[in-house]
């Protein structure tokens, strides 16, 4: 059985864990928060119910209750707490708001050769990269997370977090099996209103860059439960 | 003439506009020319003649790091995309 981390269980991560659940990859769920009012609109894996009950166990139930394997732990992902979330992890998924936890899930990824896909969605569109080991990573693109524009600046449409969470997925589920096809690219949907194509832009490693520095050598070898179902 | 695509964070600056034409012929040209435009937009982008780290731009698929940088040439339909950095999921849109 394929394993996957997802940091979050808001907006993106909602439909990244049913959708990866449904499709049989175990899901470790992180997320420190509770569900509240002001998030039924666009995390639409919780109703009126489960109001003030902690986010990844209620999505973690939602997995399950579809057939899925699914944990949910009410952490927030840092130095202390990555190791227990991703050990074992085919892929790491960041669908995290915050700039600063989709570097640390990255050059946590990087440092450890492990797959991981950075998911972010801001008013009408979004942005999905796809990381393995030994190409670019998403530190050699957006260096430091100063300034990033977050939805508390721009906001974010229910729907936008919906289908970038549905890419989000896919593009872990490829990497998962070893499809490398998307990894030192970014997929940027731009304005979903108007088109679902997104422009594929393209980067290499940058010199200098600390998180690929402290990478291992070489690429980490395809786990075993992996070479299976292919 | 070669196309600004410019990222809905920064369409502030030109009334909304999502596409920006520019006569100009490297990248560093085009980006004075859209804030001579729509003047503010170049310090959200570049600091002390640098591209801020939380931005990169791409000439067609390709970051300009791997070309030549703000020095990258233009061809007359290029499209030269601003891309930053983003977040997600937390707050309600308010002009939806």
């Amino acid at each position: 059985m394929l394993r996957a981390t997802i940091v979050g269980a808001g907006g993106l991560g909602g439909p990244i864990a049913i959708s990866l659940g449904a499709a049989g990859v175990e899901l470790t769920i992180a997320d420190h928060d509770h569900v509240e009012l002001s998030n039924l609109h666009r995390q639409i894996q919780f109703t009126s119910m489960d109001l003030e009950q902690p986010k990844a166990a209620r999505l973690a139930e939602v997995v399950v209750a579809q057939g899925g394997a699914a944990r949910g732990l009410a952490t927030r992902w840092s130095a202390d707490t990555a190791d227990q979330l991703a050990a074992g992890a085919d892929v790491v998924i960041d669908a995290s708001d915050d700039p600063v936890t989709k570097f640390a899930v990255a050059d946590w990824a990087v440092a450890n050769g492990r797959c991981y896909v950075i998911s972010a969605a801001l008013r009408y569109g979004g942005n999905v990269m796809a990381g393995a080991p030994g190409v670019a990573c998403y530190r050699c693109l957006f260096e430091e997370p100063i300034d990033a524009p977050t939805c508390a600046d721009a906001g974010v449409l229910g729907p936008t977090v919906a289908a970038i969470g549905g890419v989000a997925a896919a593009v872990a589920l490829a990497l998962a099996r070893g499809d490398r096809t998307l990894t030192g690219a970014l997929l940027v949907f731009e304005d979903l209103r108007r088109t679902a194509d997104p422009r594929v832009v393209r980067f290499a490693p940058r010199p200098g860059c600390p998180a690929c520095a402290r990478a291992p050598i070489s690429p980490v070898a395809t786990p075993a439960h992996v070479a299976e179902v292919r | 003439m070669p196309t600004i695509r410019i990222p809905s964070a920064l369409r502030s600056f030109t009334g909304g506009a999502s596409d920006v034409e520019v006569a100009a012929t490297t990248v560093r040209d085009s980006l004075a020319q859209l804030d001579r435009r729509h003047p503010g937009i170049l310090a959200k982008i570049v600091d002390h003649g640098k591209i801020k780290p939380f931005i990169r731009i791409f000439v067609g698929p390709d970051e300009i790091a791997g070309l030549s940088g703000l020095e990258t040439k233009l061809a007359e339909r290029d499209e030269v995309a601003i891309v930053p950095a983003i977040a997600g999921g937390q707050a309600e849109v308010s002009d939806a």
